[in-house]
């Protein structure tokens, strides 16, 4: 063995040294390497890729229903009715969203319903004595915090999060209704309900707020190392730890982005229904798990796309709306949002297990 | 003897053909086996072997072409109709209920479709004893899988296979991740498996485990059956067929050149530790030094702690007792994202477990360690990625017809190579490989170890665990030798040798523990 380091100072290994440059190592590539192929027909597998898609089937499903209730009601299609779905749905896809960042970094939050509950409670109690916007803020922080503290205990002490959630939910649920004992908390100030009543032009406000957030929810996913990261460590926790992923980080952050986005979701309902009111939680967060199921994303399989979540917040609020149209029971929202999710489903599962089948 | 020249093959697939997304997979392949013999199949990642077998055995089912057993059509639907047939596989990583015991995995499916409501019977039925007797594993029938080493799951399979009148048993790549006692003993059992006239299918890419087990070879390359030869022919004719024209450098001539050059190579120290243990005492008191330019390979039997020790440097476990230096720095290492700051790459074996994120694409893949390269403040640059990852497709020879198709669509072999692409990503100045090429073909190997070569002779270091010795003669410059927790020897230059890593592991072990997968861990005797 040499007893003489040549070049005990040598540079880190730069096998790609600059992105632009040749490859310094070229190893002259004896099969295809892949990035080639014409683009045309990468379109042609782009398309055929999305059309297989869970996305595309909940945004398909979407036109149709929406389609069929253009023309089997007359007012489905006026601005006032539009105008409705969206204040109905901006809540709901505003949590969905949330959710989806949990579930897909492999955990779950049964937890929602009551940061929802908390986050309405607090900001209607607030209200009276600071400026209606800073009691929001201060809402949507207890929720985020409530987050930190969820993605603490998952992912830091490594407590089952279908416990833990259920806990922390059962006790926020808990401290909501202890403040409420005496009927829903009438805020003070009078302009606790402007979010969910004005309109921005032709949109109400409620809508643009949740639209914003969506779209933030969505760069992150799809943009960020962050979103690559939660999906990374949904697919195989030990292979992401392995490749020198931050995995409790990673899985507090996605509780901690849940949490301010059911805080967010908990001011928007607190504001539509104008009070403080705690019995609002856990109805919206089953309809939230529902949103988030009707829109493709695969429970433990950590697939799935904001895109396809809020098509599925729309099919509920659709339905929703079609109910109120046809002057149905409002309970039959259940039966059919049931229904719907569960032809959801075998539309994902079904043509895959068929296509696999098929000789 | 019953062989006559008109009876029908046990097993014939003719004109098969398969495609994937309009990718063909298999084109008109036709290849027949008779009634016990043994046929070996090799070819390139991605050639086909793995979906061939599928089709054989009723997990996936052909576009076009035919299966005939014994002359009849055969129209299986999944894998337990197969089994019925006789037909039995064993995969690298066998597919076993974890948590039900040997002799109930064994039973499992046959009984229960029949009589669906009643009692699964205590008492283990007196072919599933036979069965794990065949392979030599009786003593483990009422184990639980979960507390099996990989080698004794192979087993576990194997008497699955025989245990309902096998005639027929397919194994893919079973050795690719097998300790070399465990696959000498696999092959003990093998010819076993022979003698009581069961018709195999092997397949590997370890290409001299094939002249001792099979008696014809067929070839495959690129979704064609383009030769069948005697068993005997040489790794280098079966390397030319499944390359097509290419000519691959033969791995002693590799070994030969690079020893040569061992001496220029070598750098400053980048990694010195002494006293080395970790916490739960599978390794003690190692000391070991890593300089840039080399090659090191932590050799031993699972028992060893060779691959303990290995994860200590990368990270991935807790160092116990002694002091681990980084280029001149004590540290510690709570994790292998601290390893990759600090300029130590990790790639873990088992791709499946440890590797493989089953929900992302290629690209995702090998962008997943090195995101840092390609984003500002955090969000990622499209274009910057995809340059990064296409380098690195050329550069690992990844082949996949596009870099967004998911990872687990492609060949195992090159989902290997992608993991190394993920971990070259990240420019490390030490990489830390389990089994880097398990499963990789042997042009691919070649690509490998020339990438290996590369990053040494840029000046980074590399310290191998690999369960393949001839691996470890060939591209390492030095074998430490490990033997229950302590270095036991050193192996480097002209001694560095398949045979004498051979032997350096089982002389220690004369008398000692039982090569036998049944033994490992808890045998006694000592050195
Ligand atoms: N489920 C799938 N979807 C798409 N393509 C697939 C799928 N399974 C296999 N393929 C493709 O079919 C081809 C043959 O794959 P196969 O797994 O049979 O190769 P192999 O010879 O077993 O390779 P290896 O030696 O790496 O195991 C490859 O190009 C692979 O990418
Ligand atoms: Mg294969």
């Amino acid at each position: 063995m040499s007893t003489k380091p040549k070049d005990a100072v040598s540079p880190p290994v730069e096998l790609r040294p600059a992105l632009d440059e040749a490859p310094a190592v070229d190893l002259a590539g004896r099969r295809d390497g892949g990035d080639t192929g014409d683009r045309a027909a990468r379109r042609g597998i782009r398309v055929a890729h999305l059309s297989a898609s869970p996305e595309f089937f909940a945004f398909v499903f979407l036109v149709v229903i929406c389609a069929v209730l253009t023309f089997s009601r007359s007012t489905f299609l006026t601005e006032y009715n539009l105008q409705n779905i969206g204040r109905q749905t901006a809540v709901l896809a505003v949590l969905a969203v949330g959710l989806l960042y949990v579930l897909l970094s492999g955990g779950i939050d049964l937890s929602v319903g009551g940061q929802v509950a908390l986050a309405g409670v607090v900001a209607a109690s607030l209200a009276g004595h600071m400026p209606v916007g800073w009691a929001f803020v201060a809402a949507v922080a207890c929720a985020t915090l409530i987050g930190v503290i969820n993605g603490l205990f998952v992912g830091v002490a490594g407590f089952s999060p279908i416990i833990v959630t259920l806990a922390v939910g059962q006790v926020l649920t808990g401290v909501a209704l202890v403040f409420t004992t005496s009927g829903p908390i009438q805020p003070s100030d009078s302009h606790y309900s402007d979010l969910a009543t004005a309109n921005l032009g032709a949109l109400p406000t409620i809508v643009v707020a949740a639209a914003a957030s969506v779209l933030v929810a969505h760069a992150i996913l799809s943009r960020t190392s962050l979103g690559r990261y939660i999906y990374s460590v949904g697919g195989n926790e030990t292979a992401a730890w392995l490749a020198g992923i931050p995995t409790a980080l990673v899985k507090i952050s996605s509780y901690t982005i849940c949490g301010a986005f059911a805080g967010f979701a908990g001011i928007l309902a607190s504001s539509r229904i104008g009070s403080g009111d705690a019995s609002v939680g856990p109805s919206q967060m089953l309809e939230a798990f529902a949103a988030v199921f009707l829109g493709g994303v695969g429970f433990g399989t950590a697939r799935g796309k904001v895109i396809g979540v809020v098509c599925g917040a729309l099919i509920l609020g659709v339905i929703s709306n079609g109910i109120d149209l046809f002057q149905l029971n409002s309970d039959w929202q259940y039966i059919v949002s049931g229904a719907m999710i569960l032809l959801a489903i075998a539309f994902q599962v079904l043509p895959a297990r068929l296509a696999a089948r098929r000789s | 003897m019953t062989v006559t020249g008109t009876a029908p093959p046990f097993i014939e697939a003719v004109g098969v053909s398969k495609h994937f997304s309009g990718v063909a997979a298999l084109s008109d392949v036709t290849l027949r086996i008779g009634a016990g013999e043994a046929r070996g199949l090799v070819g390139e990642n991605g050639a086909g072997k793995s979906t061939l077998i599928a089709i054989l055995t009723g997990a996936l089912s052909a576009d076009q072409g035919i299966v005939r057993i014994k002359g009849e059509e055969a129209h299986f639907h999944r894998p337990l109709d197969a089994l019925r047939n006789g037909i039995g596989t064993v995969y690298q990583h066998s597919a076993l209920v974890p948590n039900l015991s040997v002799a109930q995995n064994i039973e499992l499916g046959v009984e229960v479709t029949k009589t669906p409501l009643r009692l699964l019977t205590r008492r283990t039925r007196p072919e599933t004893f036979e069965a794990l007797e065949l392979v030599g594993a009786a003593d483990l029938a009422q184990r639980t899988v979960s507390t099996l080493t990989l080698a004794q799951r192979q087993l576990v399979a194997i008497a699955r296979a025989c245990s309902r009148g096998g005639r027929m048993i397919v194994f893919d790549e079973p050795t690719a991740s097998l300790a070399p006692a465990e696959s000498r003993y696999l092959f003990d059992v093998i010819g076993r498996l022979r003698a009581a006239g069961i018709a195999l299918l092997y397949v590997t890419h370890r290409l001299d485990e094939l002249a001792p087990v099979v008696d014809r070879i067929t070839v495959l390359r690129a979704g064609r059956a383009v030769a069948e030869c005697p068993g005997t022919a040489s790794e280098q004719e079966l390397v030319d067929l499944m390359a097509g024209h290419e000519a691959v450098e033969r791995e002693d001539e590799i070994a030969v050149r690079r020893r040569s050059t061992t001496r220029q190579r070598l750098g400053g120290v980048i990694i010195d530790g002494s006293g080395l243990a970790d916490a739960a005492g599978t390794f003690r008191d190692v000391d070991l030094t890593v300089r840039r330019g080399e090659i090191v390979a932590l050799v031993g039997l699972p028992d060893s702690g060779a691959v303990e020790l290995s994860q200590v440097i990368a990270g991935a476990r807790r160092l116990g007792v002694g002091v681990l230096e980084v280029n001149g720095r004590p540290v510690t290492l709570r994790s292998p994202a601290q390893a990759i700051g600090r300029g130590i790459g990790y790639m873990a074996g088992d791709r499946k477990v440890k590797g493989v994120f089953p929900n992302a694409s290629v690209r995702e893949t090998i962008a997943a360690s090195a995101l840092p390269r390609v984003t500002t403040l955090g969000v990622i640059r499209a274009r910057r990625e995809r340059q990064l990852v296409a380098d690195l497709m050329a550069t690992c020879r990844v082949s996949a017809s596009r870099p967004t198709m998911s990872i687990t669509a492609l060949s195992g072999g090159n989902q290997q190579k992608a993991l190394f692409a993920r971990t070259l990503a990240a420019q490390p100045r030490l990489i830390v490989c389990e089994d880097p090429t398990a499963g990789v073909d042997p042009p691919g190997r070649g690509a490998l170890y020339q990438l290996l070569f590369d990053v040494v002779a840029a000046g980074a270091a590399v310290v191998l665990n690999s369960s393949d010795l001839r691996e470890v003669a060939t591209i390492s410059d030095r074998a430490i030798l490990l033997w229950r927790g302590s270095v036991v020897g050193e192996l480097s230059g002209d001694a560095l040798t398949e045979p004498n890593l051979m032997r350096g592991q089982f002389d220690q072990a004369a008398g000692g523990p039982n090569p036998a997968p049944s033994g490992t861990g808890s045998a006694g005797g000592g050195p």
